[in-house]
């Protein structure tokens, strides 16, 4: 039986305009995956088809070779877990609130059991969100929430985590030790898969780098095969040189120095 | 004390304070009145205090508890549907239809034939039949739109108000009185049996959504959050709306719309509770119902022997505290 995803021919149109385009991918084993791409070019769609949240969607998307949208939804929400772009909370929930929610799917009943106490525990420590358990959601800062979201998926102790744009409000050292986070999540057998718009960052940390454009897979290999001045000019339009760290990762420095100077 | 995690024991706890509080109310209330009774010669089947207390002042209070915990209960949950802070048991409009069915009972004198019973039936009907355009209208495949819903609420709740103040100018003149006293809600003394109807209805009603505590409170984050961590949210989310209209349907046809509670009980428990439905719904149904059967006693006795109506006290009284509340615990509520 092959884990992870496959996805065959997805489509995706909202009102018309076509938004995914057959797009075929395959996920079968643990690793950090960072999905790239301009501005509405799918990327955000692609993940939710894959979370189960557009079951509207054409063509295949399979998790462990069933169809994502016959799985029961419990079930489906054991394996995989998903942290959406922002989230905004009109109601006072404390931060410990909001990550026993990534218990749900294991419950029955209206209470918590201590196995879900547990593991919130431990993922509030893997994040390093455990010192502000009991303050109101909305009294925290960007980088804080996202900390939080993150332990609420990772308490739901998933197979794959999915993840749209987990650094975007975040400081330089929170944006590295989210990375750092995830690439140690996928060592412990994971599937990561996270849309980020820092070319470096999935760079430096990712074992794999998707480029989405206009709806359909530009690329797909390891970073240092796929970063290139070429495709960031034909992808984002923007010129730019690409260095190798000492690590042999490839490093992007933005805009034409020719013309910069 | 603001409950940060409902264990058992803690819903529990925070249920059986305000169930005492509740009982207590319920057992002052009626020796409160025009007309001084006592228990024991009620009891002992003396008149009148055995029929005042069990014919006037019981079946009031029964009947504010059971209409003032439904609305409380009802506010929580479209709160939390709706993920909208100014949500009523009203914002979906089915007061109004009801209002409407109830003013053409009036108008039409459907009536003349057994006045009250066929106030009631028209009103029932106009709540349910305004619940079903509103879900009709916002429904899409089988996703329901909470905007579209909002929206559609808002709209269909100026139709009917248009309608009904259509029909109050055609009206007689004893028909726009009653059509007025209609309005502003009413606790009046009904038979055991209307009592226990609403009962049947209100008591499981609220059962169901409690027993749904926990998914109210990933539906109230979001939609998609609520669906990846398992929760059957279109579903669920139309449950919700029909148990919620079922509960302000019910209550409206026999009370008339009564304001606030379903706004100020479920927020002041929430800047004392917290979120959480486990803890917030039971005891917004114990205080929704401590809060009108308080009100009602006003209602009576202010200006005894005339009467007050109860939308007119829940309002005077709770919206001062509203406000107050909105003032002093603005950064909690982040209004």
């Amino acid at each position: 039986m092959s884990i992870g995803f496959e996805l065959d021919g997805v489509g995706m149109s909202y009102n018309g305009s076509v938004v995914l385009d057959g797009v075929s991918l395959r996920f079968d084993r643990p690793e950090l995956v960072a999905i790239a791409g301009p501005n509405g070019a799918g990327k955000s769609t692609m993940l939710n088809v894959m979370a189960g949240l557009r079951p509207s969607h054409t063509g295949h998307c399979l998790y462990r070779g069933r169809e994502i949208r016959k799985w029961n939804r419990r079930h489906f929400a054991r394996s995989v877990s998903m942290v959406p772009q922002g989230l905004t909370l009109m109601f006072p929930f404390t931060v410990e609130q909001v990550v026993l929610q990534g218990r749900t799917p294991y419950g029955d009943g209206l209470f918590e059991s201590p196995r879900d106490f547990e593991a919130v525990e431990q993922a509030m420590e893997i994040t390093e969100s455990a010192g502000f358990r009991q303050r109101d959601f909305r009294s925290l800062s960007g980088g804080e929430r996202q900390r939080v979201i993150i332990a609420s998926a990772i308490a739901q102790e998933p197979e794959s985590l999915l993840l749209d744009e987990p650094t975007t409000f975040l400081d330089i050292r929170h944006q590295v030790s989210i990375y750092r986070l995830l690439a140690d999540l996928s060592r412990r057998g994971i599937l990561v898969i996270t849309i980020t718009h820092d070319l470096n960052l999935a760079a430096a940390f990712a074992d794999r780098l998707i480029v989405i454009e206009s709806g359909r897979i530009r690329a797909d290999a390891t970073p240092g095969e796929v970063l290139s001045e070429q495709m960031v000019r034909e992808v984002f339009g923007v010129s730019s040189q690409v260095y190798r760290t000492a690590g042999g990762r490839p490093w992007i420095v933005y805009g034409d120095s020719a013309s910069d100077r | 004390m603001v409950i940060r995690r409902a264990t058992g024991r803690r819903v529990l706890a925070a249920s059986a304070v305000a169930l005492g509080a509740l009982l207590a109310v319920c057992v002052a209330a009626p020796l409160v009145g025009p007309a001084s009774i006592s228990y024991r010669r009620a009891f002992a089947g003396l008149a009148p205090d055995s029929q005042i207390l069990f014919f006037a002042r019981v079946p009031r209070v029964l009947l504010a508890m059971l209409a003032g915990g439904g609305l409380a209960v009802a506010g929580v949950l479209f709160q939390a549907l709706l993920r909208d802070a100014l949500a009523t048991p009203y914002t979906l409009g089915v007061a109004s239809g009801a209002s409407l069915g109830a003013v053409i009972a009036i108008v039409t004198g459907a009536g003349a034939v057994a006045y009250l019973p066929g106030v009631w039936g028209c009103a029932l009907a106009g709540g349910m039949l305004t619940l079903l355009v509103v879900v009709g209208v916002a429904s899409e495949g089988r996703r329901l739109s909470s905007f579209t819903l909002l929206l559609t609420g808002i709209t269909i709740n100026s139709m009917c108000i248009a309608i009904i103040l259509f029909l109050q100018n055609l009206a007689s003149f004893g028909q726009s009185f009653a059509i007025v006293r209609w309005l502003m809600g009413g606790i009046e003394p009904v038979d055991y049996a209307t009592i226990g109807w609403l009962a049947l209805l209100v008591l499981p009603a609220c059962g169901f959504i409690f027993w749904h505590s926990r998914d109210w409170n990933l539906l109230m984050v979001g939609e998609d959050w609520a669906t990846a961590r398992g929760v059957s949210t279109s579903r669920l989310m139309l449950a919700g709306y029909v148990a919620g209209s079922l509960l302000t349907g019910v209550i409206t046809a026999l009370t008339g719309p009564i304001g606030f509670v379903g706004l100020i009980v479920p927020h002041a428990l929430r800047l004392r509770l917290g979120a959480d439905h486990r803890i917030l719904i039971p005891c917004s149904f114990l205080v929704g119902a401590m809060f009108l059967v308080i009100c009602d006693t006003l209602a009576r006795t202010m200006l005894a022997p005339g009467e007050v109506p109860v939308g007119v006290i829940t309002a005077i009284l709770g919206g001062p505290f509203f406000v107050w509340l909105l003032r002093s615990k603005r950064r909690s509520l982040w209004l």
